[in-house]
């Protein structure tokens, strides 16, 4: 017999102690309630639940992948079979399993899921971060996986709604008041249960993570990181609180990097990330949300920076191009050749700087970008050469950097240009006479300092000041007992060692103005 | 439910919708990463 022909089916049995969807013999349960002598058949009820399992699959295979069809088949399964059990027995057990397996669907899903999840953040946490920083600014996935939450609690409710028919639970008098309550208990819960506010550090310690590849190619770069945040925490004088530096390395690997991030915030107990390396933030973004404790990055991806709890402090990648543009046509250059890795942060500087040069008028003669597996760039850097460009723009990591220059080296080619990379450089010597834009560096004492305490220390200037920056004003934050996240979403400038961070409201990245710089006899030369 | 009631229904539910679409555009998508980890780790 067929799920959708109850009325018929329960007739020809009789043996069974609850009748669903006739009035044969009833539930006890649905004896004190039950008034209507209407059947009610199965059929818009499989059509809610088959709807809502179709959408709980499509919400799920953005992070499961095809295992979310199986998902989707037992929220479908699970409540029609305990149907099918209930109709043929009608004992007991298959109405607890009935009522469990729709309790999963409507709680589990609809409410957890649907509006905990989804409904509520996208609305109320959307209106209470637009109306106090006190509120984040909630995460939202791509409008596919929005929707179908937000459409998951309308359909299981839907489901409850026929599920109850199926029973014969009819509205007692004090359901719809009770949904008011509870409803308005539910929202108050959340704006209660969303709102940063200020916690005291346990025991007066206040553990900030400091995570940053510090092996593989982005060691030397990492370590000097980490001795910048370790400089500024020797520098606090009589702070209320006592500052801890949980360091750890994340490795080069991001997918790596997952589990040692994830496991650092939960065992370690930390109250604020200082981290650097975009790849790394990308990874470090999400985990500090959830545990809903600020994190900056010393990096330039906007994707990074939500102004919720991550946040950016370098020179975005659009100001480092408009300084670059502006040097280049001072300069006279006209045509250039673009070498550069494949990685985030270089990406979106190569692209703000060719967006900028074309407005400019600028010609960009040849253009190749290369992986970590590139091993010869002599094709590469001849084909650039017979182009003829008055400048080679390049723009990699070590160790790629610095045996792509050494090739142009070879190549008698010298007429070099960069954002950033030169001061990465371990070959500074091969980069003689090039020019490129980096941070300002405001306080050139912070420098000699930092190289006179950790001699031989490599010091990049576009990561160390705000190392040292970043820690510091999370330390400013506790110290004026403000919730660190909060504090960085109401930062609007930060005098900052390299120069005047400025924020714009709403925003997760810390502006300043680049400055030009020229190797000089192994050294770079800040020009401005 | 009555039809009124269907119909009120869906009209909450389609501005719910065009709501979230809005939102979503304006906030900007999140990675995959942040998706996994701050929608679906739980």
């Amino acid at each position: 017999m067929g799920l959708g022909v109850s009325g018929q089916y329960v007739q020809k049995r009789t043996k069974r102690p609850f009748a669903i969807g006739s009035r044969e013999r009833e539930h006890p349960m649905t004896a004190q309630t039950a008034g209507s002598t209407k059947a009610a058949t199965a059929g818009p009820y499989l059509v809610a639940l088959a709807a809502t399992a179709l959408l709980i699959a499509t919400n799920h295979f953005y992070s499961l992948g095809p295992k979310a069809l199986g998902l989707g088949s037992m929220v479908f399964l699970a409540p029609a079979a305990s149907l099918t059990w209930l109709r043929r027995t009608g004992n007991r057990v298959a109405l607890a399993g009935f009522v469990l397996t729709n309790a999963w669907v409507v709680v589990g899903f609809g409410l957890w899921k649907g509006l905990w999840r989804t409904v509520l953040p996208l609305f109320l946490g959307t209106f209470l971060s637009s109306v106090s920083t006190a509120f984040a600014r909630p995460t939202t996935g791509p409008y596919l996986v929005e929707a179908t939450g937000i459409l998951i609690f309308f359909t299981s409710l839907i489901v409850l709604v026929f599920a109850c028919r199926l029973l014969r639970w009819r509205d007692p008098r004090w359901l719809r008041p009770s949904v008011v309550v509870v409803g308005a208990g539910i929202l108050a819960l959340y704006t209660y249960s969303s709102r940063d506010r200020w916690v005291p550090p346990p025991g007066g310690v206040v553990h900030i993570g400091v995570i940053v590849p510090t092996s593989g190619p982005y060691a030397v770069l990492g370590n000097s990181f980490v001795r910048a945040v370790e400089m500024a925490r020797d520098d606090l004088r009589d702070t209320r609180y006592r500052y801890e530096l949980v360091v750890r390395d994340s490795g080069p690997d991001p997918a790596k990097a997952k589990a040692i991030i994830e496991k650092t915030i939960e065992h370690e107990r930390l109250q604020a990330i200082v981290g650097g390396i975009s790849l790394i933030g990308q990874v470090t973004k999400p985990y500090a949300t959830r545990a809903r404790i600020p994190h900056t990055c010393v990096c330039s991806v906007a994707s990074i920076a939500d102004g919720a709890y991550n946040f950016t402090d370098i020179p975005s990648p659009e100001a480092e191009a408009v300084r670059w543009v502006a040097e280049a046509r001072r300069r006279g250059i006209k045509t250039m050749a673009v070498l550069t890795q494949d990685y985030p942060s270089i990406n979106n500087h190569v692209k703000a700087m060719e967006d900028e040069a074309r407005r400019a008028g600028l010609v960009i003669a040849f253009e190749r970008r290369f992986g970590e597996a590139e091993a010869d760039f002599g094709p590469m850097v001849a084909a650039a050469a017979a182009r003829h460009p008055d400048v080679f723009y390049i723009e990699a990591l070590n160790p790629w950097l610095d045996q792509l220059v050494e090739r142009l080296t070879r190549a008698g080619i010298h007429n070099l240009s960069s954002v950033v990379a030169p001061s990465l450089s371990q070959r500074p010597d091969l980069f003689e006479g090039a020019w490129y834009t980096d941070s300002d560096l405001v306080d050139p004492g912070f420098k000699t300092r930092f190289e006179q305490k950790y001699p031989g220390t490599q010091f990049a200037t576009h990561m160390m000041p705000y190392a040292y920056d970043s820690f510091r004003m999370i330390v400013e934050a506790f110290e004026r007992g403000e919730n660190p996240a909060v504090y960085l979403r109401n930062l609007r400038t930060y005098p900052g060692t390299a120069d005047t961070l400025v924020k714009a409201p709403g925003s997760g990245r810390f502006d300043s103005t680049p400055a030009v710089w020229v190797m000089r006899n192994g050294r770079p030369e800040l020009v401005r | 439910m009555k039809r009124r009631t269907w119909v009120a229904f869906g009209a909450l539910v389609l501005a719910m919708l065009l709501g979230a679409f809005a939102i979503v555009r304006s906030n900007g998508t999140a990675s995959r990463e942040a998706d996994q980890a701050t929608m679906f780790s739980h």
